[in-house]
């Protein structure tokens, strides 16, 4: 599937370097730089307005950088030989003309993507639309219309699948059937690049994360690690003695801060820690409760920042 | 390339509308020209009247072959499909230029032999071997192209079909009737003969057989030829020009 495509470059990659957008005196993507790799589904997360759309189309060679370059298996899109072979992308599922039944818009995509047409009844039968294929898009069901972008994405049989905001509006089927793809795809040894707002639709699909605000760059992390991180969070440890648990605990390393009459919120110790220090100290412990941070908190906390339009707090 | 384009013009019912329209409208108008005249008036080119209404079809359905991929986004995935944009561009100009002429001539031709036809019934005889006859049919087809060409330019500017088709009737129908009114007198006529519906006026009725007023206002035959086919060079050359320019959202 992704084999090196010449000695200096590696097949479906994309290498997203320096990259500046902008509209008027308005930046919508500053100075980034990020590699999307094979073999894993590699989210790419920020909030509304954050950049991934305008990322996304510069890479597809839709909207020309300000700065920066972008190769995709080596060479910028322009300059690949029938690109649908190489990028397939679902960016906005209601771009098919309403008045066009699903095979006809498919056969005009292979056509001008000089794809062979016996692709178009193949990737129909993959996305499920076979029996719905001779019926005009504009009666489509927001789940069949992203069926069918996805249909188009497959076109090429590309070695690298980009899909922006995928399970935007889709009732819980669609999504676990977008979420099983994108896997597949990514098992298969293709690189699956797929943008959220939502770190929720990611926690269970992605393997790497890209997260970014107001156009730069926040994290380049794998999912485990980004757990990880955030699974520091804290213990929350009940006794009936707070007073020289804290003197203990603190002398032992911790931070600790009283969280409520009997409870103690400490950070740099694990649960095994406190339990053997108390227990040799002779204090009863109440509680002893691994409180993680959720990917979600995680999330906000390295985005909070960049958090382009907030709504006012009340 | 051309194969994708002929399978998107053909697969939405507005093209086919936009052809029914100008055939009934052209066709019609023909009838309905061959059956009131007062025979003594009757001129074999006013078989073609019913340009005047064909041409909004023609029109529309350039606007629409282009405005429609742009409006719906599928313009993106057209160019991420091809990215060397002209030859998109191009190829819908090609393919929109044979269809028009195609189309524009039978629909033309079909005017004329049914206004032959009617009127014969009614004691006037004419037929295409007759003087400047044939050039006028032709011309009235090659006219009509040129305007669904200007449609399709309006369409790739604009990108938006509602403000396309009102920015193409606008231009058509009232600005290059307004614009003349607004020259000094020195130029004034002149500036009237180089609008599109006196190019169109111009190519279309050479074969008429009433005496030409000497103030009709309109150029020579070749030479409103001449102008119909600088306007199209520019109406396909401006979308190939700024399509490469502009991002795609």
């Amino acid at each position: 599937m992704c084999r090196p495509q010449g000695p200096a470059s590696v097949g479906c990659v994309i290498e997203i370097e320096s990259l500046s957008k902008r509209y008027g005196d308005k930046y919508a993507v500053r100075d980034l730089t990020f590699q999307v790799r094979p073999g894993r589904v590699t989210g790419f997360l920020g909030p509304n307005g954050a950049g991934k759309s305008t990322t996304m189309r510069a890479v597809l060679g839709l909207d020309l950088p300000t700065a920066g370059r972008i190769r995709v298996d080596g060479k910028p899109y322009t300059a690949l030989d029938r690109p649908l072979t190489h990028v397939g992308a679902l960016l906005d599922a209601g771009a098919v003309h309403p008045g066009r039944d699903a095979r006809q818009h498919l056969r005009a995509v292979a056509a001008a993507g000089k794809l062979p047409e016996r692709r178009v009844d193949e990737v129909l039968a993959r996305v499920g639309l076979t029996e719905v294929a001779a019926r005009r898009v504009g009666g489509f069901s927001l789940g069949m219309r992203q069926r069918l972008g996805i249909a188009t994405a497959l076109l090429g049989d590309p070695g690298i699948l980009m899909f922006d905001e995928p399970v935007n509006g889709l009732d819980p089927e669609g999504i676990r059937w977008i979420r099983d793809l994108m896997k597949g795809m990514a098992a298969e040894g293709r690189t699956v690049f797929v943008s959220s707002h939502l770190m929720s639709e990611m926690e269970n699909t992605a393997d790497h994360l890209v997260v970014i605000g107001k156009g730069r760059l926040i994290a380049d992390v794998s999912t485990r690690e980004l757990i990880a991180r955030s699974a520091g969070g804290f213990l929350k440890v009940r006794t009936d003695a707070p007073g020289p648990l804290i003197t203990l605990l603190a002398e032992a390393g911790a931070r600790v801060t009283p969280d409520g009459p009997e409870v103690l919120r400490v950070e740099g110790l694990d649960g095994d820690q406190v339990a053997r220090l108390a227990h040799r100290a002779g204090i009863l412990l109440l509680e002893v409760a691994r409180q993680p941070i959720s990917l979600e908190d995680a999330y906000l906390q390295l985005t909070d920042a960049a958090v382009e339009y907030r709504g006012a707090q009340a | 390339m051309i194969k994708s384009e002929w399978i998107k013009l053909w697969s939405v019912r507005s093209s086919w509308w936009s052809l029914y329209v100008a055939a009934a409208g052209m066709i019609g108008i023909a009838v309905t020209y061959s059956l009131v005249i007062k025979p003594v008036q009757a001129t074999p080119t006013d078989a073609l009247q019913g340009a005047a209404f064909g041409q909004l079809a023609f029109g529309v359905l350039g606007v629409l072959a282009v405005s429609t991929e742009y409006s719906t986004g599928l313009i993106r995935t057209t160019f991420a499909t091809v990215p060397r944009r002209r030859r998109v561009i191009a190829a819908k100009a090609a393919l929109l230029v044979a269809v028009l002429l195609a189309a524009a001539q039978i629909v033309a031709f079909a005017a004329f032999f049914t206004a032959q036809l009617l009127l014969g019934h009614r004691g006037v005889h004419f037929s295409l071997g007759d003087r400047d006859m044939l050039i006028s049919v032709l011309g009235c087809g090659c006219y009509m192209t040129f305007i669904g060409m200007f449609g399709f330019c309006v369409g790739v500017l604009l990108q938006k079909t509602t403000p396309a088709i009102a920015t193409f009737f606008g231009i058509v129908f009232v600005a290059m009737g307004v614009i003349p009114n607004l020259m000094p007198d020195s130029i004034k006529a002149d500036v009237t003969r180089l609008t599109f519906l006196k190019i169109g006026e111009a190519m279309s009725n050479p074969a008429r057989t009433l005496p030409r007023d000497a103030t009709d206002g309109l150029l020579s035959t070749g030479a409103a030829w001449g102008m119909c086919l600088v306007y199209l060079a520019v109406v396909v050359v401006v979308p190939l020009l700024v399509v490469t320019r502009r991002d795609t959202d």
